[in-house]
C-alpha cells in the first residue's frame, strides 16, 4: 500500500510538472497565432483585409493579461476538461479534434504495435532455441537491417513499391469514398486495406527490438542452471521452450510493451505523414505549423499522460510480479 | 504556400460506424460529361465548415457564396455577380448598389436587399468578422426598395469599394438571422447559396458538389466536382500530372517537365503576377534611412538570377513602381513616361559602390563599407523559413550584397515571428510581399500610407505620398486617378522606400481534356487561382463540355 502510495504521489508530480511545462514552451515562443494567420495570407499575396490584425485578435483572444493569472485560468479550464478552442480548426475545441484523431492512431499504432510485439517475442523465442542456426543468425541479421533503417524511408520505399508501381494498396488516405449506403463491413475491409502499408512500416521497423531483445534474454534463462536440469528431468523440448525459458525471458519485453502502448498515443508520426493518416501525429503537425498552441498542448498533454499513466502501470504490475521492486523502496 | 485548414466533426467516427455524414440532394437528370476533380490545396483533413466569414473555411466556398462584384485581379475590369451597377453619388461618400433580379437562395427563397443589408449589419454587430474593417469607413447600410442598397460612408473613400463589393460574401438573412452568439462559430454545415455549386458529399478526405438548379446564371454545365483531400504538394503532383486532377493553384517547382509534358496537348498553366515581393528596410536605422544605402542595395541585386534560381524562372523581376506590367490590370496603371531607370531595375555592382563611396562610406578591413560616424553597413535580413523560394531569395541576396561590401546575415524566423516584428519595427532587412487591388491605391496605401498595422512596415512617412493617397481615395475620375497614380509611382521608384525583388503570382494549372472556357492570357477574365475569392463561382460557370 505504502508503494502504491508513493508511486501514485509521484505520478501526480510528475503531471503537474508536465503541465506547467505545456503551459510555458509555447508562451516562450515569440509571436502568435494570429501573427501566424496574417503572415500566411500575406505570403501568399492576397493578405486580409485592412482590419484583419484587430478582428482576429478579437475573434481568437488572444491574451493581453498576465502571465500569472493566464496559467491559474489555465489549470482551472483543465480541471474542468477544457482543453480551449483550436485555432486551426476554430470552432472546434482541443477535445473534437482530438476525439476524432486520436481513434485512428490508436487503431493504426496500437494494432501494428501489438503485432510486432507478438511476432516479435515469438520469432526471438524460436530463434534462441535455434541459437548458432541459419535460421536464427538470418532472422536475427534481417530484422536488426530493418530497425535500423530510419522507419519514415521504409515508409516512402512502401509506398513507392506497392501503392505506386504496383497498385496493390491505396497510397494514401485511411478510408476511400465509398457511394452512400454502402454495407458497414466493406467500410470496415476498406480500412483495413488502407491501413495495410502503414501498419506494416510499424511493425518492419519496431519487430527487430523484440525480436532481438527476447532472443537475447532467452539464450540467458536457457543457460540457467534450472534449464539444464530440467532437460536432464527429460522435460520435452516445447514444454522447455514455452514454460521454462520463455515465460521467464518474457518480463523485459512485456514491461517494454506496457511502455511502448504508451508511446502509441504519440502517434507514428511520420508514418502518419507519409500516409495522410489522420492520427494525432498529422494533427501535431498542422498545430506546429500553423501555431496553435491550444492545440500543440492538447496533444502534448495527451501524450504526456499517457507515457506517465503507462509508466505508473508498468511499476504496479512490476511490484506485483517482483517483491524485490517493492521492498526496494 | 497555402493555409492549412481542416476537417469539422469530419466525423471519422460516424463514417466507420456507416454513418457517412452525406447530405443527400436528390440527384438530378441531364448530369452529362465526367465530374471535374479540384486540387484546392493543401489540408490535413476537411472540416465541414462552410462559413465563409471564417479563417478555417473550406476553400470551396468561393463556389457557394458571392459577393456583389468582382473586380478583375488579371484585367482592368469589373464583373457583375450579385450586384449589377452601382454609383458614387453625394461627393463620393454614398455608393448606391443595384441588386440582380430573379436570384434565388438554394432553399428558394428570394434574394433580396435586405440579405445585403443584414449580412453588412451583421460584421457591425460582430466586429471580430469584419477583417475589412467595413465599419471603420462605413456609417451606414440601408435598403432602398428590393432591389437597391444605399452605403453611407464616414467619408469619401472610393477605393474602398473594392472591400464592400468585392470581397465581403452576401448569405441569406433567414438562415443567418437566427444565429445565436457568434456567428463565426457557426459551420454552417449545409449552406444555403447563391452560387453555383451545392454540397453534395462530405467526409474529412473527400468533399462532393453538385450544380445548383437555381444558379442566376444558369445551370453550370459540369455535373459533379471532387475535391480530394492532399496533405502535401507532393502527394498532389502526380495526381495533376496524370490528369485526375483537371484544376490547381499549387505551387511547383518545375510545371513545364512535371505537369505539362506530361500531357502537352491539354495540361497548362498561367501564373499571372499578384503583387511584388520586396525587401522592406527599417527606415527606422539610421543606415538604411538614407537612400544612398536603400539605391547601393538595389543595384546590387541581379534580379533575372532571383527569378532563375530561387523562383524556377516563375516569378520575373518587380518593377520600380511594384506594379508588374505582365498583369494586364496593373500594366495599365503604370507610366510609360517615366524614366527608364523608374521603369526597371538596373543591376550594376560597380554603380553599388561608386554611390556608397560618393556618400562618404569606406571600406574597412574586412570589405565592409562603413560610415563617416564608425557604423559598418551590417544588417540582419530576416525571412520567414519554409517558405523555401523566398529563403533562396535570401541567401542569393546576401552574398550579392556581400560583393558590393554590405554585410547582410539571413535571420529564418517562423510566420508569426515575421508578422510580430513588423508590428514592433524590431528587425532590419525584410522580405516580404504586400497584395495587390483592382488599383495601385490599394498596395500604396498599404506599403506606405499612415496606418503603420496596414503594412507600412518599413515605417515610411512621406507628407507627400499621403496627400496623393488621400486625393486618390476621394476622386472617382479615372482620369485624375491616373495622373496620381503616376505621381505616386515615380515617388516610390525615386525615393525606394522598399526595394522590389520579384512578382509574386497567382498559382493555376489546368487541363482542358474535358471541360474548356478556362481563363487564360487571351481570356484573362479571372485569375484561374482557386483562391482568389470569388473566381471560383466565375470560372466554373464559364466551362463547357469540350
Amino acid at each position: 500500500m505504502r508503494f502504491f502510495l508513493n508511486r501514485l504521489g509521484f505520478l501526480l508530480i510528475s503531471i503537474w510538472a508536465a503541465l506547467t511545462v505545456n503551459f510555458l514552451i509555447p508562451r516562450m515562443m515569440p509571436g502568435n497565432p494570429v501573427d501566424a494567420i496574417l503572415a500566411h495570407f500575406q505570403s501568399e499575396g492576397a493578405p486580409l483585409g485592412p482590419n484583419a490584425l484587430h478582428a482576429l485578435e478579437q475573434q481568437f483572444g488572444v491574451a493581453h493579461s498576465s502571465i500569472w493569472s493566464q496559467y491559474l485560468g489555465y489549470l482551472q479550464n483543465l480541471l474542468h476538461g477544457q482543453l480551449g478552442t483550436s485555432i486551426t480548426y476554430y470552432p472546434l475545441t482541443v477535445t473534437q479534434v482530438i476525439e476524432r484523431s486520436l481513434p485512428w492512431t490508436l487503431g493504426l499504432a496500437g494494432t501494428a504495435t501489438i503485432i510486432s510485439v507478438l511476432l516479435g517475442t515469438f520469432l526471438g523465442v524460436y530463434a534462441a532455441w535455434h541459437r548458432g542456426t541459419r535460421i536464427d543468425a538470418g532472422l536475427t541479421t534481417v530484422t536488426m537491417f530493418t530497425s535500423a533503417i530510419p522507419y519514415f524511408w521504409i515508409a516512402l520505399i512502401l509506398v513507392y513499391l506497392f501503392g505506386f508501381e504496383l497498385h496493390w494498396f491505396p497510397q494514401f488516405h485511411a478510408f476511400s469514398t465509398l457511394p452512400p449506403g454502402v454495407a458497414w463491413w466493406k467500410f470496415a475491409l476498406d480500412i483495413l486495406y488502407h491501413a495495410v502499408l502503414p501498419g506494416a512500416t510499424i511493425v518492419i521497423s519496431a519487430i527487430g527490438g523484440w525480436l532481438v531483445g527476447m532472443r537475447n534474454n532467452m539464450i540467458q534463462t536457457l543457460g540457467e542452471d534450472y534449464v539444464t536440469f530440467a532437460r536432464a528431468r527429460g522435460v520435452r523440448n516445447r514444454r522447455l521452450m514455452i514454460a521454462y525459458a520463455a515465460r521467464n525471458a518474457i518480463l523485459p519485453n512485456l514491461t517494454g510493451f506496457a511502455m511502448a502502448i504508451g508511446f502509441v498515443v504519440g502517434g507514428a508520426l511520420l508514418t502518419e505523414i507519409v500516409f495522410s493518416y489522420p492520427g494525432i501525429g498529422m494533427q501535431l503537425l498542422t498545430a506546429v505549423e500553423n501555431e496553435d498552441y491550444p492545440l500543440m498542448q492538447g496533444i502534448f498533454l495527451i501524450i504526456a499522460l499517457a507515457v506517465l499513466l503507462a509508466n505508473f502501470f508498468v511499476e504496479m504490475v512490476y511490484g506485483f510480479l517482483d517483491p524485490r521492486a517493492r521492498q526496494g523502496e | 504556400m497555402k493555409l492549412k485548414t481542416v476537417t469539422t466533426a469530419g466525423m471519422a467516427v460516424a463514417v466507420a460506424l456507416g454513418m457517412t455524414g452525406m447530405l443527400s440532394i436528390p440527384s438530378m437528370a441531364a448530369a452529362k460529361g465526367p465530374a471535374l476533380e479540384l486540387g484546392w490545396g493543401v489540408y490535413s483533413s476537411y472540416t465541414r465548415n462552410f462559413n465563409p466569414f471564417s479563417t478555417t473555411q473550406m476553400g470551396v466556398t468561393g463556389e457557394m457564396y458571392e459577393p456583389l462584384f468582382y473586380f478583375n485581379d488579371v484585367a482592368p475590369k469589373v464583373e457583375p455577380m450579385l450586384g449589377t451597377s452601382f454609383a458614387w453619388s453625394n461627393h463620393n461618400t454614398v455608393l448606391t448598389v443595384h441588386l440582380r433580379k430573379n436570384v434565388k437562395w438554394s432553399n428558394g427563397s428570394p434574394f433580396t436587399s435586405h440579405d445585403v443589408v443584414f449580412t453588412f449589419n451583421m460584421l457591425k454587430r460582430f466586429p471580430a468578422m469584419d477583417t475589412s474593417g467595413i465599419w471603420t469607413k462605413v456609417a451606414s447600410v440601408k435598403a432602398a426598395g428590393n432591389m437597391t442598397v444605399i452605403f453611407t460612408f464616414k467619408k469619401a473613400d472610393v477605393p474602398f469599394q473594392w472591400y464592400v463589393l468585392g470581397k465581403t460574401p452576401i448569405v441569406p438573412a433567414s438562415i443567418w438571422s437566427k444565429l445565436k452568439g457568434s456567428p463565426l462559430k457557426f459551420l454552417n454545415p449545409n449552406p444555403v447559396i447563391s452560387g453555383p455549386y451545392l454540397l453534395h458529399t462530405f467526409n474529412s478526405q473527400d468533399v462532393t458538389l453538385v450544380p445548383n438548379p437555381k444558379y442566376w446564371g444558369g445551370r453550370p454545365q459540369v455535373p459533379q466536382l471532387n475535391v480530394p483531400l492532399f496533405t502535401s504538394n507532393t502527394a498532389q503532383e502526380p495526381a495533376m500530372a496524370s490528369g485526375k486532377i483537371a484544376w490547381g493553384a499549387y505551387f511547383e517547382s518545375n510545371i513545364q517537365k512535371l505537369y505539362v509534358a506530361a500531357d502537352p496537348k491539354y495540361n497548362h498553366y498561367w501564373l499571372p503576377p499578384a503583387g511584388p515581393v520586396v525587401i522592406y528596410p527599417n527606415l527606422t536605422n539610421p543606415l538604411l534611412a538614407k537612400l544612398p544605402v536603400r539605391q547601393a542595395i538595389s543595384d546590387a541585386l541581379n534580379r533575372p538570377k532571383l527569378d532563375r534560381l530561387a523562383e524556377s524562372g516563375y516569378e520575373p523581376p518587380a518593377n520600380p513602381t511594384l506594379l508588374a506590367p505582365r498583369n494586364a490590370n496593373q500594366r495599365a496603371w503604370i507610366d510609360h513616361h517615366l524614366p527608364a531607370s523608374d521603369l526597371k531595375y538596373q543591376y550594376n555592382p560597380k554603380k553599388s559602390i561608386q554611390i556608397l563611396t560618393k556618400a562618404g562610406f569606406k571600406r574597412n578591413k574586412a570589405g565592409i563599407f562603413v560610415s563617416a560616424a564608425g557604423k559598418p553597413l551590417s544588417f540582419t535580413l530576416t525571412v520567414i523559413s519554409g517558405l523555401t523560394d523566398w529563403d533562396a531569395q535570401a541567401s542569393i541576396i546576401a552574398s550579392e550584397l556581400k560583393a558590393v561590401g554590405i554585410n547582410a546575415s539571413v535571420n529564418l524566423v517562423t510566420g508569426s515571428q515575421a508578422y510580430s516584428s513588423e508590428l514592433s519595427g524590431k528587425f532590419q532587412l525584410m522580405i516580404g510581399g504586400p497584395g495587390a487591388g483592382p488599383t495601385p491605391y490599394t498596395m500604396y496605401q498599404s506599403l506606405f500610407g499612415p496606418v503603420l498595422t496596414q503594412g507600412n512596415w518599413e515605417r515610411w512617412h512621406s507628407p507627400v505620398m499621403n496627400k496623393l493617397l488621400n486625393a486618390f481615395s476621394i476622386t472617382n475620375n479615372r482620369a485624375k486617378e491616373q495622373q496620381l497614380a503616376n505621381k505616386m509611382e515615380s515617388l516610390a521608384a525615386k525615393n525606394m522606400p522598399v526595394i522590389g525583388l520579384t512578382e509574386s503570382v497567382w498559382w493555376y494549372e489546368w487541363s482542358n481534356k474535358n471541360y474548356v472556357g478556362w481563363p487564360t492570357p487571351s481570356n484573362p477574365y479571372a485569375a484561374g487561382s482557386s483562391y482568389d475569392y470569388p473566381v471560383a463561382a466565375l470560372i466554373l460557370s464559364h466551362l463547357r463540355l469540350r
